[in-house]
């Protein structure tokens, strides 16, 4: 039970490794990444009715082993850098102009030069794997200690290093709340969303850092400064984009970046879209639940949200079902029907409707009776 | 609305530096180190700046459930 509970969550390394290794092997190959994440859609879709609750002995003990989690999760931090690396490699071929030729590494046969349209396939491989490895750069985010760091620069090779600052101190205080911009408001869409939120938690990193530095007597333009710090963290990846790629490059890495952070802003869009917190704690019932098995093993019980976010610093594998509101299906069936925002307001609209009636306060309920009518009439104007 | 306004002065000002980097002929020297670092910290500079501005012109009005607050 040991090995099972602490293997089957080792999806997105191994499949992260499979993509550096179409990026290098090139030609058709150069998909990997695009076809995996296809492959998991239809995973997720078909597991969506299987739900496990975590495994623990009979003394109340969890079987994961904490030393093991934390060295995979450390492990993705060079796992993305080569990712990034490789996606970087093919571009300089491409710039280059190498032409496309077999060769042989260490007995292994891969393809030099590439085709435009593999040039394709390796950016959206990378961007959609850097994204989905952004569960990693959250799950260290509640470390405390030498993980707050690894997952700065996590989210740094996103551009997103604001992100370590603004979850902790921002998302998990102001939940359910207009404060924090990571909770999506009835009737906005996931595009909207992963521009708001995007930029709504880098606001509130800012404006921490400014303050801050105003209460010590200090310049905004200082190596204190975690915000800037954050970008700075990301110029290694900026510098390798252009050298490798000039003004390629640089649309290359916006396409990591932008999808990568799509992804990220997506998962706080499914996580609490619509919900509601009125004054008190953080309860259950200010998330969604996505906690289907293939969703759960592959975003290393990120989907346990309920339990999440009353229990900040629970290592993810101790996570459970607390019996919170659950969408039913797990994140990738979810993530397919948020890009279409009509196809996801009629999904919703009923898990609304029951949260309002079975979870919410009676002011919680005024909010939405009252987000309900204003959503209705934006809509008409 | 805001942000709509905000956006639009992030591409002026995102556009002026790209022109600029092109003027100086930074798309033919990218693969020498010195230029490639410089074009970077411009590059990230540009970026951060395009935070700001958009911290500055859209201020909180996007994050408002409703007019006047929740």
């Amino acid at each position: 039970m040991k090995f099972f509970v602490n293997t089957r969550y080792l999806i997105v390394p191994i499949m992260t490794l499979l993509t550096i290794s179409g990026i290098f092997f090139g030609g058709a190959y150069s998909w990997v990444g695009v076809f995996l994440f296809g492959i998991n859609i239809v995973l997720d879709t078909l597991t969506r009715n299987i739900h496990l609750r975590a495994n623990f002995d009979d003394s109340g003990n969890s079987y994961g082993i904490k030393s093991f989690q934390y060295f995979v999760m450390y492990l993705m931090l060079p796992i993305f850098i080569m990712l990034q690396a490789a996606l970087a490699w093919r571009l300089y071929e491409y710039t280059s102009t190498t032409p496309i030729e077999n060769s042989t590494f260490l007995g292994i046969n891969y393809q030099i030069g590439l085709s435009g349209f593999d040039l394709l396939g390796s950016t959206l491989s990378s961007a959609l794997w850097a994204g989905l490895g952004i569960i990693y750069g959250h799950e260290l985010s509640h470390n405390k200690k030498e993980g707050f760091l690894a997952s700065r620069l996590l989210m740094a090779l996103s551009g997103a290093s604001h992100f370590t600052y603004a979850h902790v101190y921002n998302h998990h205080l102001d939940l359910g709340h207009e404060d924090d911009p990571a909770t999506a408001p009835r009737g906005r869409n996931v595009y909207a969303h992963a521009w708001l939120s995007h930029m709504g938690q880098s606001k509130f990193s800012f404006d921490l850092e400014r303050k801050k530095l105003q209460k010590n007597n200090k310049s905004f333009f200082s190596y204190e400064n975690k915000w800037i710090l954050g970008y700075v963290y990301s110029l290694p990846s900026i510098i390798l984009f252009v050298w490798s790629g000039g003004f390629l490059g640089i649309i290359t890495l916006l396409i990591v970046w932008g999808l990568s952070n799509f992804l990220l802003e997506a998962l706080n869009f499914m996580g609490h879209y619509g919900l509601i917190r009125k004054d008190g704690p953080v309860s259950h019932r200010h998330s969604w639940d996505n906690d289907s098995v293939f969703t759960s093993w592959f975003f290393i019980e990120i989907g346990r949200q309920c339990d999440h976010h009353v229990r900040g610093e629970t290592y993810f594998w101790e996570l459970d079902d607390v019996d919170g509101p659950n969408y039913g299906i797990g994140y990738f069936s979810l993530f397919v029907l948020t890009l279409v925002p009509s196809l996801f307001r009629n999904f919703v609209s009923q898990h609304l409707k029951r949260w309002d009636k079975d979870y919410a306060t009676k002011e919680e309920r005024e909010i939405g009776a009252r987000f309900n009518s204003y959503v209705t009439s934006e809509a008409r104007t | 609305m805001y942000s709509f306004r905000a956006i639009i002065v992030m591409l002026l000002w995102s556009s002026a530096i790209g022109f600029s980097l092109y003027a100086i002929d930074a798309h033919i020297h990218f693969r020498e180190i010195p230029w490639s670092i410089s074009i970077s910290i411009v590059l990230l500079l540009t970026h951060m700046g395009n935070m700001f501005l958009y911290f500055r012109i859209a201020g909180k009005e996007p994050y408002r459930w409703f007019r006047g607050g929740q």
